[in-house]
């Protein structure tokens, strides 16, 4: 479910909307990892003592409505309290989780009035239907990274692949799955193949393929609004960079600051700047240097 | 058999390469695969399940949907729903055990076009619509999704999705499908309305499911108990009728 800036027939308290005034719903969704399970920590303010009334004569709940789109989990948590823990097992949910927080009513209210209506609602009652919503809070989008992957490990996040179309002959990324996907002319994926295997040549390889791959795919992902970016999270290879930008740089891949970046710059500082290496193993013929990993 | 799935590079290697590769899946068998790769690419996972096949015996290859839904559902229906959306399974499944059957159920062979093989050996949509549109999975999802241990007859709503493939395109390919709780109750208010006497066809089902929808955008269903979700539809049927 997304929470869409909609209009209902009757006054509901939102963010987007003045159908009431000097009132409010926030609520604080904060995923934590117990064990093979995730706990939700909500925490709800609500700041209209109407609607507050409701809550607390049972006539009305606060709803936490859960989806994941990718494994079709979909539950609605209801409440009459400000806080409440819910867990999840982790094999019910991969990907992105979205979590609509509302208040629904619990049961018909026939004449329902509220003391802070906007002054163009005054004076009128509404009948609500038990289910109706009440009032709708901000959406989050929690991403589900597994530690434990459902059927195998996935060391990287990038895929090295060979194109059988023989009238491309230079290398295609893809990143329109969960790995970016880089695909090289048959020859030249044998040859990659081949080096893969050996320790010293991985700075040069991540140096020819890797880094101008991830350059390209940043670049791509800075052409999207932040808001838009999200979208992007039902795919690791985002998740695992989201993650890496965070921790490595304190940026977050969804703002502005990270669309000002140089992106080949950053490319080369996730995959620990491979070009000394690549050039010192390759001036000294092959010689000991250092080890580069995949990121 | 011990089951297996696709390794992901595979499954990039095949799905991004369809352009050149797609006339090989209407090949009598899938061995092709493992002279592609020059190994076998697929690995196999913790879990043995007892040898299985599928009804391949009617010449409209829709009309063994429901007793496939069964055969499949049984024999996996410990896999939880986040294994079940994962394509590597599911490709690994119709790119070995039973490649025989997804080219039988989608006409591979006479209509072998890289939507087609796309759509129906990997995953070719988004994360929901792949999941009923892959030969296999939407085997597994369809009797996830219909299959009701509290009926006298568990599977009295599937039996009645694949009595249509419209019905399962309807019912289970919309975002209501994600609750069970939901879709039981449309399912069941749709049985009931036939019993009413109610027209229940392509047309109706359609509507009826557009109206599910609507009633989706003003309340919140998950909140409403199943019997008034099933009166809500009853009642649309009913007005549909005298319309």
């Amino acid at each position: 479910m997304e929470i869409r800036h909609k209009l209902y027939p009757y006054p509901v308290l939102s963010y987007y909307s003045d159908d009431y005034v000097d009132s409010n719903f926030d609520t604080v969704i904060t995923p934590v990892r117990d064990g093979y399970s995730i706990r939700l920590d909500f925490l709800a303010e609500v700041n209209n003592s109407g609607i507050s009334e409701l809550l607390s004569s049972g006539k009305a709940k606060i709803v936490y409505h859960l989806e994941c789109a990718q494994t079709g989990y979909r539950v609605a948590v209801s409440t009459e309290k400000n806080e409440l823990s819910y867990g999840i097992v982790n094999k019910m949910i991969s990907g992105r989780l979205q979590v609509c927080p509302f208040i629904v009513a619990e049961t018909e209210i026939s004449e329902y009035v509220n003391p802070n209506f906007h002054e163009d609602y005054r004076g009128f009652k509404f009948a609500i239907e038990e289910g109706c919503v009440m009032a709708v809070g901000k959406q989050v989008n929690i991403n589900i990274d597994k530690d434990i992957s459902d059927l195998s490990n996935t060391p990287s996040v990038f895929s090295i692949i060979k194109n059988d179309d023989e009238l491309v002959l230079g290398m295609v990324v893809d990143f329109n799955y969960k790995k970016i996907v880089i695909k090289l002319p048959e020859r030249e994926f044998f040859n990659f193949k081949s080096l893969k295997g050996l320790p010293l040549i991985q700075s040069i390889l991540n140096s020819l393929v890797v880094i101008p791959a991830l350059t390209y795919v940043l670049e791509e992902v800075s052409k999207r609004e932040p808001a838009e970016r999200y979208e992007y999270s039902s795919y690791a290879w985002y998740r695992a960079v989201k993650k890496s930008l965070a921790s490595k740089f304190n940026c977050d891949i969804e703002s502005e600051q990270f669309s000002e970046r140089n992106m080949l710059e950053t490319a080369q500082k996730l995959i620990n700047v491979p070009l000394s290496d690549a050039l010192q193993t390759l001036s000294s013929g092959y010689g000991n240097t250092g080890e580069e990993e995949d990121e | 058999m011990k089951l297996t799935f696709l390794e992901d590079d595979s499954l990039f290697t095949l799905k991004s390469n369809l352009n050149k590769l797609y006339t090989k899946f209407a090949s009598p068998d899938a061995k092709w695969i493992t002279e592609y790769f020059g190994r076998s690419p697929f690995i196999e996972t913790k879990y043995s399940v007892e040898d299985f096949s599928l009804d391949m015996s009617q010449d409209k290859p829709f009309l063994t949907e429901f007793e496939n839904v069964q055969r499949v559902y049984n024999s996996l229906s410990f896999l939880s729903d986040s294994q079940a959306s994962d394509e590597r399974l599911w490709a690994g499944l119709c790119l070995n055990h039973f490649w025989e059957y997804t080219q039988y159920r989608w006409d591979i062979v006479s209509k072998c076009t890289i939507d087609s093989v796309k759509q129906h050996f990997f995953f070719g949509f988004g994360a929901r619509r792949s999941l009923t549109r892959n030969a296999i999975s939407r085997l597994w999802w369809i009797g996830r999704l219909t299959h009701d241990p509290s009926r006298k007859d568990p599977y009295e709503l599937t039996r009645f999705v694949c009595e249509n493939a419209d019905y399962i395109m309807h019912i289970l390919e919309r975002n209501t499908s994600n609750s069970p709780m939901i879709t039981k109750a449309f399912l069941s208010a749709l049985l009931t309305a036939r019993e009413e006497g109610c027209l229940i066809n392509t047309d109706t089902v359609g509507e009826l499911s557009k109206y599910l929808n609507l009633l989706g955008g003003t309340y919140i269903l998950d909140c409403l108990p199943e019997s008034k979700i099933h009166d809500k539809i009853v009642e649309k049927a009913r007005s549909m009728k005298a319309s």
